[in-house]
């Protein structure tokens, strides 16, 4: 073994001698490695530094094509690299027959800086592994060696010996990787005439030739990498004298090591800043946001890698039932409420469109369009690039860093958009939690909230085919309106004294058979459902509009009926009806309780009589006056008389419903007579003013003013009734209180 | 009783409404009470119009004779009928926080709609000012169903009533209280025919027995037929001077 060894090296160190010798010409040839014998590695790399030298002082006067200024410029470098080199095989000679396989992987890493004219030199840290097995049967003997052995470690010098590029070829740049030997014990079995003699010994293994062959610069960038293939010999253990070549692949990256940060910016500075998701009437999607991230580097030039892939994935995706809370109605989907669309740029999507994967990035941006489906819909979206060197890069949003990305823009802790919040608080409303019901216009009984959550009100519903929000400031009320114009009147009127954000223009598939007007709820934030009120034709009431189960909140409120004959009711008064009762839908009560009906008719004596429940039966006489003390008692016995079950008459009485503020919509104004103080039997004949406002104090006024000539007609409201204002209770939160 | 307007005459007038408020007003449409109602051919449709300020700062003036109905079929396309007006005041409205509504009344006559059939769309035009609203015109069934006979009689007489046929609106009125004497609808149509014919003392008599029927029929109501209740003070006070 020894022998033979010494046979290669004296070889081997002629060729080298001759190769040292050469002129200086052809760097292939000068420069070629091939076959160098093991022991001339070192002589090896000395020729190499004087070639790089010589060249180096050729370049000064050459006109040599440069590498990129790009690569010029760069002044430190980060070398990745394998070799791998293997090779297997026989032969049989007048040495003997052998036998050989054998494996190895060097893998390694430098960080370049200048060294001589366009060079670059670093230590290395390199680690080698690799197997070798082989078999020598001597010639013409039974005799045989039998090597079988692994290593792994790191090179000799690894750590003190340098790697090295150079960059002075106009054709090309050349890599060293650096220390080349690694010294490892190999273990011989020596088999002859039945004995075995083993044999223990320490032995080196050049794990990488030199690799001269120039590599072209890249037309552009600064990313160096390839794969560089090339036969040398391998020699260890038992290896022939003249073994077959290996194969030697050289597989390497090389960067600028730069102090370079890479990050994945998700632009929030164009359409993601203003974007709220919307949803349509129809179902399909609403107005998309394009996302953009790019892949930066702190250098602010290009980024040292490339982008293989970039997946774009959403995640926490709401599920609200249908595009808004009352459309369409009684919603039961769970399909999500944001999606990626896979035609702005094709890519490979999930079944539901929750993520999105790009493999054709063109320079360091990717893009990915997302669809919206609700008005209140929101995500988390999370972008990773993936590099051709396997490096992953999560996306950040540019300006505050926030990774996922919140979709739509919005805090942590709210499912709102912060684009709807700011357009809320220029307008100075003061905006809560996405739980937050806590509107005070109207104050009304001092409960706050309309039964809406800051987020219901944001996400919004459909009134009339059309989308509309919530309005965070007031208290909203949701009228589906049945009868057209025979309550438009009315709702407007309702509006206009309320002072509530009323929504009177619901169509019949725009709230549901239960009047909840929140029913499509089921992640976002909701307190009660709340519900609309319909006003409806009741074929069942003549003269009369009743808004039944109330007063109450619109929880109680089963409906308005409005009489058959409506129509013929003058459209002012008409409006004033249903503001009437639509006032009774938010637990607003009536100025007092105590009018009650009497009887009147023309006696046979030709006197006019009163009959009450207290009175005799042929009644008490009465005189009707007029305010103005004219007495009209004559007029009305002719007009009654002949009335077979006398004049059902209507009586007002202080602190009854006529009372309090005169121009409120909640007195009564169907009072035709009243009881004069001074003496009970006379009968003021008056026709009561309409009322057209809301009140906000139980005080008389107009007729009902205190020192009124001939008298305050019904004084102020009863006990805990006017101050109508006052009263309005809207959210179905709470129990109405009885007033 | 007012004059049958003309489209053309209303095409004839400056533009109006002169409108000066935040908000809009709001404007709306119902045929024979509903928003989108079923109509039988041959019966009358009666059409209310309302326009209401909704913004208590906000006021608008419009003249109603500016005011304009169209029919249109389910193309689209505009038809040759002429809606009439009734009820409705000529001089120059202006609304505002203290008279807030202005109604309009029009109706088709049951031989205009005897020849109507599918599916309609009626415009209310004041100026800027449009409503909309869809109905249906089917044929009557036969037989008809219970209550339907009834129905159409007080249809018929509320339609006499808007188009002036006091006798006719009355003898209808009388048919269905031959049937149903505590015809709460036919007492209070039968007194708006016997004022229209002035025939005072019979239209009180009438409201009084509406009145009395409205207790036995609604013992438990919240509210009092306040409508009925003022068209009968009007009466049994009329005469006697001057209400304040």
């Amino acid at each position: 073994m020894r022998l033979r060894t010494a046979e290669v090296m004296e070889t081997a160190m002629s060729r080298f001698r001759s190769i040292e010798d050469a002129p200086l010409l052809g760097t292939q040839q000068a420069t070629s490695p091939e076959r160098l014998p093991v022991s001339s590695r070192d002589a090896r790399r000395q020729y190499s530094s004087l070639m790089v030298a010589i060249l180096s002082l050729a370049a000064a006067s050459a006109a040599f094509a440069q590498p990129s200024d790009e690569i010029l410029a760069v002044t430190r470098w980060k070398l990745n690299f394998t070799v791998t080199s293997t090779t297997s095989g026989s032969q049989n000679d007048f040495q003997g027959n052998s036998t050989w396989d054998f494996k190895a992987v060097a893998t390694g890493s430098a960080i370049l800086v200048p060294g001589t004219t366009r060079s670059y030199q670093g230590l290395t840290n390199i680690t080698v592994s690799g197997n070798y097995t082989s078999k020598w049967i001597l010639p013409g003997s039974t005799c045989y060696y039998e090597t079988n052995t692994s290593f792994s470690g790191v090179p000799d010098r690894s750590g003190t010996r340098m790697a090295y590029v150079s960059m002075i070829r106009k054709d090309g740049y050349t890599i060293d990787p650096g220390p080349d030997t690694i010294q490892y014990k190999i273990t011989t079995s020596e088999v002859c005439g039945g004995k075995t003699t083993v044999r223990e010994g320490t032995e080196s293994y050049y794990w990488t030739p030199v690799w001269p062959e120039p590599i072209p610069y890249p037309a552009s960038g600064t990313f160096l990498s390839g794969q560089v293939k090339r036969k040398s010999q391998i020699l260890i253990g038992q290896m022939p004298a003249y073994a077959p070549d290996g194969d030697f692949v050289l597989t390497y990256t090389m960067v600028p090591d730069v102090v370079e940060d890479l990050k994945l910016e998700v632009d929030d500075t164009g359409d993601y800043k203003n974007w709220r998701p919307e949803g349509k009437r129809d179902g399909s999607a609403g107005a998309p946001l394009q996302l953009t991230a790019t892949l930066v580097s702190s250098t602010g030039k290009d980024p040292n890698g490339k982008i293989s892939s970039m997946k774009w994935e959403l995640k926490n995706t709401s599920k609200e039932p249908g595009v808004a809370l009352n459309w369409p109605l009684n919603a039961a989907d769970s399909e999500f409420d944001l999606k990626f669309d896979p035609f702005v740029k094709p890519g490979v999507t999930d079944e539901n469109k929750q993520s999105i994967e790009h493999f054709e990035i063109s320079g360091y941006s990717d893009s990915a369009t997302i669809l919206p489906y609700d008005w209140g819909a929101w995500a988390d979206l999370v972008v990773t690039a993936t590099l051709t060197d396997g490096r992953k890069f999560t996306g950040k949003l540019k300006t505050s860093g926030d990774s996922p990305v919140r979709l739509p823009r919005r805090a942590a802790d709210s499912h709102i958009a912060d684009i709807w919040k700011e357009q809320q608080q220029k307008k100075g409303v003061k905006l809560g939690a996405d739980n937050a019901d806590d509107e005070s216009k109207p104050d009304g009984d001092g409960t706050p909230g309309d039964g809406l959550t800051l987020y219901e009100e944001y996400r919004g519903f459909y009134e009339n085919g059309t989308h509309i929000e919530g309005d965070p400031a007031k208290k909203d009320y949701f009228v589906l309106n049945k009868v057209a114009a025979l309550a438009s009147g009315g709702i407007a009127k309702f509006q206009r004294i309320s002072k509530l954000a009323v929504h009177g223009k619901l169509q019949p598939d725009e709230l549901p058979a239960d009047r909840v007007i929140n029913k499509n709820n089921k992640q976002g934030s909701h307190i009660v459902d709340q519900h609309g009120v319909i006003i409806e034709l009741d074929r069942s009431l003549v003269s009369l509009y009743k808004a039944f189960g109330g007063p109450g909140n619109p929880k109680m409120i089963s409906h308005i009926g409005i009489p058959t004959d409506a129509g013929s009711v003058e459209a002012g008064y008409e409006a004033v009806n249903v503001a009437h009762e639509l006032m009774h839908t938010v637990n607003t009560w009536h100025h007092g309780e105590s009018d009650y009906e009497v009887v009147w008719w023309a006696s046979p004596d030709g006197k006019l009589r009163e009959i009450t429940t207290t009175s005799p039966a042929i009644g008490n006489e009465i005189r009707v006056l007029n305010e103005d003390g004219t007495d009209a008692t004559a007029d009305v016995i002719i007009n009654i008389t002949g009335l077979v079950n006398g004049s059902l008459t209507w009586i007002g009485t202080k602190n009854g419903q006529h009372s309090g503020f005169e121009n409120c919509v909640m007195r009564y104004d169907n009072s035709r007579t009243y009881i004069a103080d001074a003496d009970a039997t006379i009968r003021y004949k008056v026709r009561e003013p309409v009322g057209h406002a809301s009140c906000s104090n139980p005080a008389g006024t107009g007729v009902n003013e205190p020192g009124r000539r001939p008298q305050s007609r019904y004084k102020e409201a009863a006990a805990g009734r006017g101050d109508c204002q006052h009263q309005l209770l809207v959210t179905d939160a709470v129990t109405a209180p009885q007033r | 009783m007012f004059p049958v307007w003309k489209s053309a005459l209303a095409a004839l007038c400056i533009s109006f409404p002169l409108l000066s408020q935040t908000a809009p007003p709001d404007v709306s449409l119902a045929v024979n009470g509903a928003a989108n109602a079923e109509v039988y051919a041959g019966w009358p449709i009666l059409l209310q119009a309302t326009i209401a300020i909704t913004d208590d700062a906000g006021t608008a003036t419009f003249n109603p004779l500016q005011a304009s109905v169209q029919l249109y079929d389910a193309s689209g396309a505009a038809l040759p009928v002429t809606f009439t007006s009734y009820g409705g005041q000529t001089d120059d409205i202006t609304l505002n926080a203290d008279n807030d509504i202005a109604g309009f009344r029009f109706y088709l006559t049951p031989d205009q709609t005897a020849a109507l059939s599918g599916s309609y769309q009626v415009t209310f035009t004041l100026g800027d000012l449009t409503a909309k609203s869809a109905f249906t015109v089917s044929a009557e069934p036969t037989p008809s169903p219970e209550g339907l006979e009834s129905t159409k009689r007080l249809a018929m007489c509320d339609f006499y009533l808007a188009s002036g046929g006091y006798q006719q609106a009355l003898d209808l009125a009388n048919l269905e209280l031959a049937v149903n004497a505590s015809s709460l609808p036919a007492l209070s149509l039968a007194a708006s025919a016997l004022e229209g014919l002035g025939r005072k003392k019979e239209a009180i008599a009438a409201l009084a027995k509406a009145l009395a029927a409205f207790k036995t029929q609604f013992p438990a109501a919240t509210e009092p037929p306040k409508a009925l209740q003022q068209r009968y003070a009007n009466l049994i006070f009329s005469g006697t001077g001057a209400a304040n």
